[in-house]
């Protein structure tokens, strides 16, 4: 799988869906006004090693840039005495702070060039976006998700499609409207018998059954009750998707582990609370990936395959 | 062992289970918290817990198992029987607390 599949397969799974121009670009910006000199320019992108520097009027409005390709013309002119203003480029393509991250990739795609500034609706320069910094952004986002797989790359691919599909064909569909833990478990209970009606095996039944529960329950105690499960369910395969409104987990590996729970008292007395909910579904399912994250929704998807008990 | 073998040795009457007599099972297994029942996926196991919430039933239909022994001889609300009553699970109730039931159905042979 190549790099630009892999960010296709994370943008289907809505990894990116959050991140806008505002979330990525660093802040401590270096700018310089039109009447500072071309000498002042190669200074800053000296000690700061950058390779750009944003030009901004009085107000902070971004009216220019200057790149190294011009301090280089400049130094070979003789021209560093010059006010930068003379040398800048006018014409600058720059981000919106809002740009989503679809736009940030694809103008670095069709300008090539190494760096972008980013503009309130104003004009004024907020930021800058280096690619380095689009790199960071998608690194992590790699920790908010968990993939339980030897074949990480080609499950995150497959689960790409799969997103697509849930959208328009799944087989089975069940809303989660849990007031406490009243009716929690009623969705996994339809899709039992569903599978059950589709002719699946008792023990993949089972498997996809508790797994399905599970997540169905944490979405009751830990993410205020609101969700869907979702299953596609043919050819010795079964594939689960249950998700929420947040408020997320901060740290999968961490909710990974046996025994670890943030549940309170009056959940524990109630049954739950074991800290072995996820660790469980890994160990029923037989491929497993988890997208959540502080704030964000989170999205528990599995596959079960017919015989592999 | 049989189900009327367990309402013997825990004294238990049964709430639900009109199938009751048919029914056997070959380990048992006791705990509070669900997922810790949900780890084991044994399908012919006994659940003994001493909670009296909906999840029970539900936690022992996901698994496939029989029946469920309700220990320390708790009221049982209506809607977790009616769920038992539609999802064909069979719900016992003891007196003894969950050691003592643990205990005696051990002692009898029923491996954990
Ligand atoms: N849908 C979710 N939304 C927000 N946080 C979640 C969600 N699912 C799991 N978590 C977090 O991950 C932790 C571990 O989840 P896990 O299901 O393993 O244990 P638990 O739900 O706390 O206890 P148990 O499942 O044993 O009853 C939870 O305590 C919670 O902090
Ligand atoms: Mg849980």
């Amino acid at each position: 799988m190549s790099l630009e599949q892999s960010v296709e397969a994370l943008r289907y799974l809505g990894l990116f869906s959050s991140l806008d121009a505002s979330s990525i670009m660093s802040t401590a910006v270096h700018a310089l006004h039109p009447e500072d000199r071309v000498a002042a320019a190669r200074l800053l992108m000296r000690e700061k090693s950058i390779s750009g520097v944003p030009i901004v009027d009085a107000d902070f409005r971004l009216v220019g840039l200057v790149s190294v390709s011009k301090i280089i013309e400049a130094l070979a002119d003789g021209r560093l005495a010059d006010p930068v203003d003379s040398v800048m480029t006018r014409d600058v393509i720059s981000l919106h702070a809002h740009d989503s991250f679809e736009t940030i990739l694809s103008c670095f795609q069709r300008f090539k060039f190494g760096r972008f500034p980013v503009v309130e609706d104003d004009g004024r320069l907020v930021g800058m976006i280096t690619d380095t910094d689009v790199l960071s952004a998608i690194i992590r986002s790699f920790y908010s998700v968990y993939i339980h797989d030897q074949r990480r790359a080609v499950t995150l691919g497959s689960f790409s499609a799969l997103s697509k599909e849930f959208e328009s064909s799944a087989d089975f569909v069940y809303d989660i409207r849990c007031r406490g833990l009243e009716n929690a478990g009623e969705g996994s209970a339809q899709l039992k018998a569903f599978l059950q009606n589709k002719g699946f095996g008792e023990p993949i039944v089972r498997r996809a059954s508790v797994c399905a529960y599970e997540a169905e329950i944490n979405v009751c105690i830990h993410a205020g009750g609101h969700g869907s499960l979702r299953a596609i369910a043919r050819n010795g395969e079964i594939i689960l998707r249950v998700e929420d409104e947040g408020p997320g987990i901060e740290n999968i590996d961490l909710a990974m582990k046996e025994g670890w729970s943030t549940a309170t008292d009056a959940i524990r007395e109630l049954g739950f609370g074991a800290g072995m909910g996820l660790p469980n579904i890994r160990r029923f399912s037989d491929h497993l990936v988890i997208i959540s994250g502080k704030d964000k929704p989170t999205k528990v998807e599995m596959i079960f395959l017919e015989g592999k008990e | 062992m049989k189900l009327t073998e367990v309402l013997e040795i825990t004294g238990a009457m049964c709430i639900v289970g009109e199938q009751l007599a048919s029914i056997e099972v070959n380990y048992a297994f006791a705990s509070d918290l669900m997922s810790d029942v949900l780890a084991m996926s044994r399908p012919d196991t006994l659940l003994i817990t001493g909670l009296t919430t909906p999840q029970i039933i539900r936690t022992a239909q996901m698994l496939d198992l029989p029946a469920i022994l309700v220990a320390r001889g708790k009221d049982v609300p209506q809607d977790v029987v009616d769920l038992a009553r539609t999802t064909g699970i069979v719900l016992l109730s003891t007196h003894d607390i969950m050691y003592v039931a643990s205990g005696k159905l051990y002692a009898r042979g029923l491996s954990g």
